[in-house]
């Protein structure tokens, strides 16, 4: 890849970002608590505090909320990044190989996806979860397999407009097959596209799994995201504000960041006028 | 002995009965000699070339024949046109901004169809790529290998395009103006250069361009279309001397030159190509030719040979010898 200027506005965001993802993974190596322990010693839904290490306080089972606010976000970065990739390897897939090969196999593609865009999305993430019970792995499944119809779709429209190209003719004169061409031709120039797409993504698909959580649908418990923290703390909100508060700070704090993000890299690319200008 | 022979090539949308883009395109192309196709755009050749190699564009479908020492290629299976396309026969296409994928760098852009056709491995293929980035005269060869086709001029990526053309040593070149967006220094290089490759590599050359400048220095034979269809094809030095079609006379005329009065207005073909009204009983540049008889409108002029090619004309060359008075 060559060389991009970074917008200051930009810079700002990602560093950010890089911040929260930071602080997430080592945080909790800092607190004297695990995520699911109990501090007898202190109270119950304490306020937040620096004499026992509870800097954002305890919830009503007197667990410390700084680690698990972090372990939370652990879980939902998690699922937002492993779902967004599932969507992305099964949406740049289709929509390649639809777009590429054309004809039947881009009509049997499409009419594949226009089902699948049909079915109401949550109910299906929501019988699925009850169906086959709230394993962290389906959560990955379920919410990066419906996301993946978008990323389908856009992928299949550059690949129409990319066939077109000569250098797509010229890999042909060279005697790559249809699939060479998808890999080393293809491919390549959906990355601008398909980057600006994953960062739209993964702040829907952090959210979606919030959502889950907070229904009671998504992580099981003693494990926690910021989905679930929020449903906890909203249930003590008069008596503990706090254990709303930080939860829900970061996971909002994020989904600003992640969508900043998104926005920029999506002003860069219509301002190069395509993925491959 | 003819290398490349085109019999009668047709190309038309599929699914309409709207005017063919190539309707009837005849030639024989001889091994080591070279010809051009010449005609304003969107007269269709662009697609004429492409379909030789089964590149034609989306929902077009080709007729007629067209046999590269011996093997036809039109209506032929892809597995059967590698075995000519990309080796036997080379391609530059026609837009330079588009023929190179900004992705991947110039080595191995031109050591593709090495790889592919040839077995190659990356380190041959870039050995072999140096050596003909150094014939088609880019210098600093090494570290233009590497470098990605943004950070190229485009008169050096017509130079990257054409290296990778002439990989597998191509018998027959067919390249898309190749000169059309380049600058004059430039281009005036890039026919230095075409001439030699042509020495060197002992190529056939089917040159597609408008510029009739250039015909008279590269090819020794000419064909002019026009909508789709031959107007005249002919030995260049002679067509370009005294030619015997009027749409080629008119083309003539309407070249810019330098050796006549600055001041005197330029000459240009009234009318456009509009090929809605382009009737295929009638001569197709009847609308716009100045020479046109009730005949022309009647009746499409069936080939006529002459001493060094054919014209297609209902008029006699000394009857339009001179402009109407
Ligand atoms: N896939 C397609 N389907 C239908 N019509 C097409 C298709 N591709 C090209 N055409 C039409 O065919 C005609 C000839 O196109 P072509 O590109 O061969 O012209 P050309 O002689 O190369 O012109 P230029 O000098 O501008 O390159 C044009 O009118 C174009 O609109
Ligand atoms: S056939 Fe008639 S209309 Fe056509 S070029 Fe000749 S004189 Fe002109
Ligand atoms: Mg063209």
């Amino acid at each position: 890849m060559r060389p991009h200027t970074t917008s200051p506005g930009m810079r700002a965001a990602l560093a950010a970002l890089a911040c929260v993802v930071a602080l997430v993974i080592v945080g909790p190596w800092f607190s004297p608590y695990a995520c699911d322990e109990i501090d007898f010693s202190g109270t119950w839904s304490a306020a937040p505090t620096l004499v026992h290490a509870h800097w954002f306080g305890t919830d009503s089972l007197g667990r410390d909320l700084f680690v698990r606010t972090l372990c939370g976000g652990r879980i939902s970065l998690l699922v937002g990044a492993v779902s967004t990739l599932v969507s992305l390897l099964v949406g740049v897939a289709c929509g390649a190989v639809a777009g590429y090969i054309g004809g039947r196999l881009d009509g049997l593609l499409m009419r594949i996806v226009d089902v699948l865009y049909a079915l109401p999305f949550m109910f299906f993430v929501i019988v699925l979860m009850v169906l086959f019970g709230r394993h962290l792995l389906l959560m990955f499944v379920a919410i990066g397999a419906v996301n993946w119809l978008d990323m389908a779709r856009v992928v299949r429209g550059q690949t129409l407009a990319l066939r077109e190209r000569d250098f797509i003719a010229a890999a042909r004169l060279s005697g790559l097959s249809d699939l060479q061409i998808i890999r080393r031709h293809v491919v390549p120039n959906l990355f601008g596209l398909v980057a600006v797409y994953a960062a739209v993504t993964l702040p829907q698909v952090i959210l979606i799994e919030s959502f889950l959580s907070f229904l009671g649908l998504g992580v099981q418990a003693p494990a926690t995201s910021w989905g679930a923290l929020i449903n906890d703390g909203a249930r003590e909100m008069d008596v503990t504000p706090w254990s709303l508060l930080f939860p829900a700070a970061f996971l909002s704090v994020t989904l600003l960041l992640l969508n900043l993000l998104g926005e920029q890299l999506r002003a860069r690319l219509s301002s190069r006028g395509g993925p491959a200008a | 002995m003819s290398l490349l022979s085109v019999d009668r090539l047709c190309i038309g949308p599929v699914d309409s009965a709207a005017a063919p883009i190539v309707d009837g395109l005849s030639f024989t192309l001889s091994r080591g000699d070279s010809l051009a196709i010449v005609g304003e755009s969107g007269s269709g050749k662009t697609q004429a070339v492409l379909s030789l190699l089964g590149l034609q564009g989306a929902g077009l479908r080709v007729s007629g024949s067209a046999r590269f020492d011996g093997i036809e290629l039109i209506g032929a299976r892809d597995s059967m046109l590698d075995v000519v396309r990309g080796t036997r026969i080379g391609m530059v296409f026609q837009d330079p901004a588009s023929s190179l994928n900004p992705y991947l760098t110039v080595g191995m852009q031109i050591g593709e169809s090495l790889e592919v056709h040839r077995g190659l491995s990356r380190a041959e293929s870039h050995r072999v790529a140096l050596r003909l980035l150094d014939a088609v005269r880019v210098a600093d060869a090494a570290r233009r290998l590497l470098q990605y086709p943004h950070e190229l001029s485009g008169g050096m990526r017509q130079r990257v395009m054409l290296a990778a053309a002439l990989a597998c040593r191509p018998e027959l070149l067919i390249a898309d103006e190749p000169t059309t967006a380049l600058d004059a220094t430039v281009q005036r290089q890039l026919i230095t250069l075409l001439r030699e490759l042509q020495r060197d590599f002992a190529l056939s050359l089917l040159l597609i361009t408008h510029d009739l400048g250039v015909v008279g220095e590269l090819c020794t034979r000419t064909l002019v279309m026009y909508a789709g269809r031959v107007m005249e094809e002919g030995d260049s030095e002679r067509l370009l001397r005294a030619p015997t079609h009027p749409y080629t006379q008119a083309l003539l005329r309407a070249r810019p030159r330098l050796d006549t009065d600055p001041d005197a207005p330029m000459f240009a073909i009234a009318g456009s190509l509009t090929r809605a009204e382009i009737s295929p009983l009638a001569c197709c540049f009847a609308p716009r030719c100045e020479h046109a008889v009730d005949l022309c409108y009647r009746l499409r002029p069936p080939p006529e040979s002459v001493a060094d090619g054919v014209r297609h004309c209902h008029r006699r060359p000394e009857d339009i010898a001179t402009a109407p008075g």
